[in-house]
């Protein structure tokens, strides 16, 4: 082996790393081109609205203008009956429609998940349907449900009941209202949750429950101590979801209650404001009255009981480190 | 004797299934029927006692009043496909695009700029409709699709999603053999690996489409136009204003409904398994 052919295989040696060096580089920027759209939407449409909206909640904005006012959104948020109005009805619904719907959709599931059910596709897809209807047109066909004329209030007088105010137009008390929007919601949710959870238990290897019932253990014992333990991640999901979806509350109550045509009329939200939720007082206050700092400080009031609430379920869920 | 009583208990169970899947299904499909029904009914006949239970000879009649009050229905209906195809399909593009960098490419700061990603995924989007609006009026996009398409572009669960597919699904040699059959780094992507990615992306676009086809408190704070309406936004107006026409009412939301209905029989299995693979997988 001679010395130039030593020189030669090492300078053959340089040429591929150089190359390879120049290849990666080439390639992590490739890489940056693909990612880089993601981010740039990100931060435009993204950041830039929820940074935009701590600022804008410590402003008088306008349309036409906007004066720096310091806290005084805040103040007022502490004092205006409307807001807690909203703040009382959405927390009540989010607990009452949290609890109807998870137990129900837990059954549901269970009973889906049975061995040897027949039907099982056609049960899912009927499950599934209300889920991906808009709530605007649900809410619409409640509404005509609802009716104190209606075919709810005819079916329950053919069981000896006497006729509900649903939506309080018959007789002015806001006392069925939120009930009647828990309804349609879970109505419209539940299914999507049985789905979920049956999701989950599909997930259980059947060896587990195969095991317990030869070691002698119950049906209960097997729904407690082997089932809702290995459900709880998608539990945690699922009442993540109906935090998030119950606060957020609009489209349903909106057309329960009236559509568009209630807003700026003072009467959003139904009798004595008893559907009206933080997201239909925020729209309201923008769009109805063009106060749209007001507006951004009850959003900014929501996302805090979002985070609050969020923060209170995963402690629950999650208070053992290990999981 | 033991027997006989096993068989039972078993058989008593299966009737306590049954009871609850029939008795949930048939209270889930109602109001279903209902809506279709009272759609071929005058509204003077919807509340009636006993309201009626089978379809009735209106239908025509309250279609034409529907027309009449919402002249742009049709095209409300046009204006939320443009919205679920648009953002459908930008959707996927990018979020394959970066799915796959993320999962096939080495580059610096990969690692942190995956978990921004991830962090970006608990922010809450209702917090931004205010300021959201205010930057869509500003960017001049009132009345026009783009709001409700560009920003799909920055879909980070559908990134994070196709990125787990693709990772764990698309063997490596087949980036490695298009490579050396010369195809360029957008066309591996192009013509590999979007084809490969179908099933993941079909669960995304299944998302992505409910959420652009039923979208409603977007472009009712920026569609001022009749002509750009979506349906839902339609239809709230014309209850708004129309608000005792319920058979018209009723028609526009059947037709609005017809979609969903097609989708859920036609295609609901693989949906579902894609839809609840999806939402559980971000856990």
């Amino acid at each position: 082996m001679s010395v130039a052919s030593t020189a030669l295989l090492s300078g053959f040696r340089g040429r591929i790393q150089s190359r390879r060096v120049g290849q990666s580089t080439r390639r992590a920027l490739w890489a940056y081109l693909f990612i880089s759209p993601f981010y740039i939407s990100f931060l435009v449409f993204g950041v830039f609205p929820i940074v935009f909206s701590f600022y804008l909640a410590l402003t008088r904005w306008t349309p036409y203008q906007s004066t720096f006012i310091g806290a005084a959104n805040f103040v007022n948020l502490l004092q205006d009956n409307l807001v807690h109005t909203a703040l009382f009805n959405s927390l009540w619904l989010m607990v009452v429609i949290g609890g109807a719907q998870i137990s129900l959709a837990l059954v549901i599931a269970l009973a889906l998940n049975a061995r040897k059910v027949r039907g099982r596709e056609a049960f899912r897809g009927i499950f599934f349907l209300p889920y991906i209807t808009s709530p605007v047109v649900l809410g619409l066909v409640w509404g005509v449900l609802f009716a104190y004329t209606g075919l709810l209030n005819y079916g329950l007088s053919r069981i000896g009941i006497e006729p509900v105010d649903w939506l309080g137009y018959a007789s002015g008390s806001s006392t069925w209202i939120k009930p009647a929007i828990a309804l349609v919601t879970v109505w419209q949710f539940f299914g999507w949750n049985v789905l979920l959870f049956a999701a989950g238990l599909q997930a259980i290897p059947s060896e587990i429950f195969e095991a317990a019932r030869i070691d002698g253990a119950t049906d209960w014992d097997v729904l407690v101590r082997i089932t809702l333990p290995l459900l709880k991640r998608v539990s945690f999901f699922v009442v993540s979801i109906t935090i998030i979806g119950s606060i957020q509350l609009f489209d349903a109550p909106l057309m329960l209650l009236g559509g568009v045509a209630g807003a700026g009329s003072g009467t959003l939200g139904g009798a004595e404001s008893g559907g009206l939720t933080l997201a239909m007082v925020v729209y309201e206050t923008a769009f109805s009255y063009g106060q749209f700092g007001y507006a951004a400080a009850i959003s900014v009031l929501m996302f805090g009981v979002l985070v609050v609430l969020t923060a209170v379920n995963r402690r629950v869920f999650f208070r053992n480190l290990e999981d | 004797m033991a027997v006989h009583m096993t068989y039972s208990r078993a058989a008593g169970r299966r009737g306590i299934v049954y009871a609850l899947l029939l008795v949930s299904a048939f209270a889930t499909i109602v109001p279903f029927y209902w809506e279709f029904v009272l759609a071929s009914h005058m509204t003077g006949d919807i509340a009636s006692t006993p309201p009626p239970v089978w379809i009735g000879s209106a239908l025509l009649q309250n279609y034409r009043t529907l027309i009449e009050y919402a002249p742009h229905f049709w095209r409300s209906m046009l204006n939320s496909g443009v919205i679920a195809v648009g953002s459908t399909g930008v959707t996927i593009f990018f979020s394959a695009l970066g799915g796959y960098a993320f999962a096939r490419y080495r580059f610096p700061f990969k690692e942190q700029l995956f978990w921004v990603l991830l962090l970006t995924m608990l922010i809450p989007s209702q917090l931004g409709l205010i300021p959201w609006y205010i930057e869509m009026t500003h960017f001049g996009w009132a009345n026009s699709f783009l709001p409700f398409i560009v920003p799909a572009v920055g879909n980070a669960f559908g990134t994070f999603w196709m990125r787990q597919y693709i990772a764990s699904a698309v063997p490596q040699e087949l980036f490695d053999a298009a490579r050396i059959d010369g195809c360029g780094e957008f066309g591996t992507f192009w013509r590999i690996v979007l084809p490969l990615a179908a099933p993941a992306a079909g669960a995304l676009a299944i998302t992505s489409f409910i959420g652009g086809w039923n979208a409603f408190l977007g472009p009712l704070t920026l569609m001022s136009d009749p002509s750009m309406y979506t349906y839902p936004v339609a239809l709230a107006n014309l209850k708004g204003v129309h608000g005792t026409d319920t058979g018209a009412l009723l028609v526009g939301s059947s037709i609005a409904t017809l979609p969903m209905l097609i989708i859920t029989i036609f295609g609901s299995r693989r949906i579902i398994d894609g839809l609840t693979a999806g939402a559980l997988s971000g856990q």
